[in-house]
């Protein structure tokens, strides 16, 4: 008698095997279980929405704008049921994204404890270190940039309507990191890898830019110039990028400059919203971003 | 002549108990508040009030009976497990030490064990028991899974093919 058949996991009924799917922490395990036989293969194909649902809340950061790209996609909308095939595209735009985080982070941070000649500020004993930055985001810096990146992403892939539609619904926070973000080497690169043409990738990206600015760009280029966000520490050429940062308490200041009333920024609290480290990880769906 | 269970396990403390019949017709005495980790004794205790004779639970033989008690009786004083879909539970996939030397057990005790905690619905051990399963295909390429539960690949060449094409993004990580 064969044992596997009597007590191994083919023995186990389709729910169970769902369950044991449910606690995987990357949808690759999934995908690479699926993969073993016919049984295992159709149970993901039947269940994908199932393993999803809890998956991706270790595997997928920010997914409702996620979930947005992917029906920016011609993936199925954000509130409908998900396939096997929209959840194999958001897991790959997923491992996209966390790509892109670690080049960013491998050019911004790779000289902070070094000290080049093009960063002699930087390395052992200078004030980088003693500052103890780690040499990657934060926790909810992560999620803040990889937010940004499915909505630029998202922009790319509208028609103008959709696209300036899409863009009033942003706040001020929204917008002042995408404006920040979009022009990075390592945002292009991915948006490249992943089948945008590079010229058409360059007019898109300027018209963003160029929407963004009529928006606020001269209150984000107010906002990035004063005086003590520019004195605060950053790794250089990203210290501009302050909507990105919570150390040293920037974020708080520039909640702070975008909500209360002072000379040359807007004052109004509406333009903020507060997110959650939960939220941005997608543990909360908020219905009125969902829509668009 | 009709074979007498054999009478094993017997309890130190004069707590209430109750008796099970395994499906090999062994019979197991446990504490009831024990046995309660098990929703579906604990309705059946609701249900009847007085239950003199033994539980059946013909889905368990006594080897896995007595490792599924063993794992109640060190979590009884764990809080009660809330409802089926309770998010809380999938939020880690930590296994605490003791549940992991609890869970050293060959493949088959392993998945009988699943098999008995989801037949006597104690959500606790199903976890763990699934976790455990969940930490034993990560990071494994699907030949390496079909190796450690000896599953036999029944795709044809062109399918597993496509598969693999499909899935080309998640190896280059």
């Amino acid at each position: 008698m064969d044992i596997t058949t009597r007590s191994g996991i083919l023995s186990l009924p389709s729910e169970l095997v769902c369950h044991i799917l449910g606690f995987s922490s990357s949808f690759q395990d999934v995908l690479h279980f699926a993969a073993t036989c016919r049984r295992f293969q159709h149970l993901w194909q039947r269940n994908a929405n199932f393993i999803y649902k809890y998956v991706s809340r270790t595997a997928i950061p920010c997914r409702r704008y996620a979930r947005i790209l992917l029906a920016d996609q011609g993936g199925s909308q954000p509130n409908d049921p998900l396939n096997a095939q929209d959840v194999r595209q958001m897991a790959r735009n997923s491992v996209r994204m966390e790509k892109t985080i670690k080049d960013i982070e491998w050019h911004m941070f790779s000289p902070l404890y070094e000290g080049t000649e093009r960063y002699p500020f930087f390395g052992y004993g200078s004030i980088y270190a003693e500052e103890q930055w780690m040499p990657y985001f934060s926790k909810s810096e992560s999620p803040r940039v990889i937010r940004t990146m499915y909505q630029l992403w998202g922009l790319l892939l509208l028609g103008y309507e959709a696209k300036q539609s899409r863009m009033k619904s942003y706040r001020f926070k929204d917008l002042a990191v995408l404006y920040q973000t979009h022009s990075l080497y390592e945002v292009k690169y991915a948006l490249k890898v992943e089948g945008l043409d590079e010229k058409q990738l360059s007019r898109e990206l300027k018209d963003i830019h160029n929407e963004v600015y009529s928006h606020c760009g001269q209150d984000i280029i107010k906002i990035t110039e004063w005086p003590r966000l520019r004195s605060t520490v950053y790794p250089k050429d990203f210290y501009e990028i302050v909507c990105w940062w919570d150390r040293r308490y920037s974020r708080e200041k520039f909640k702070r400059m975008v909500t209360t009333p002072r000379d040359g920024c807007p004052p109004n609290p509406e333009l903020w919203y507060d997110t959650s480290e939960d939220e941005l990880m997608g543990w909360l769906i908020e219905p009125s971003i969902m829509r668009h | 002549m009709t074979e007498q269970p054999e009478k094993i396990d017997q309890v130190e403390q004069k707590a209430p108990t109750l008796t099970f019949l395994t499906s090999d017709n062994v019979t197991i005495e446990v504490e009831r508040d024990v046995a309660q980790r098990s929703l579906l004794v604990k309705h059946l205790l609701e249900d009847v009030a007085d239950t003199d004779g033994s539980i059946p639970v013909n889905m368990v033989n006594e080897a896995v009976m007595k490792k599924v008690i063993e794992w109640c009786r060190w979590h009884k004083n764990d809080p009660p497990a809330t409802g089926d879909d309770d998010d809380s539970r999938r939020k880690t996939t930590d296994i605490d030490e003791w549940d992991q030397k609890f869970m050293q057990v060959d493949q088959e005790m392993l998945f009988e064990i699943i098999l008995a905690a989801n037949y006597l619905d104690i959500k606790g051990l199903l976890d763990v028991g699934c976790k455990t399963v969940a930490n034993m295909i990560k990071g494994k390429s699907p030949e390496e899974i079909r190796k450690t539960f000896n599953i036999q690949n029944d795709f044809t060449p062109e399918e597993e093919d496509q598969i693999r094409r499909e899935n080309e993004w998640a190896e280059d990580r």
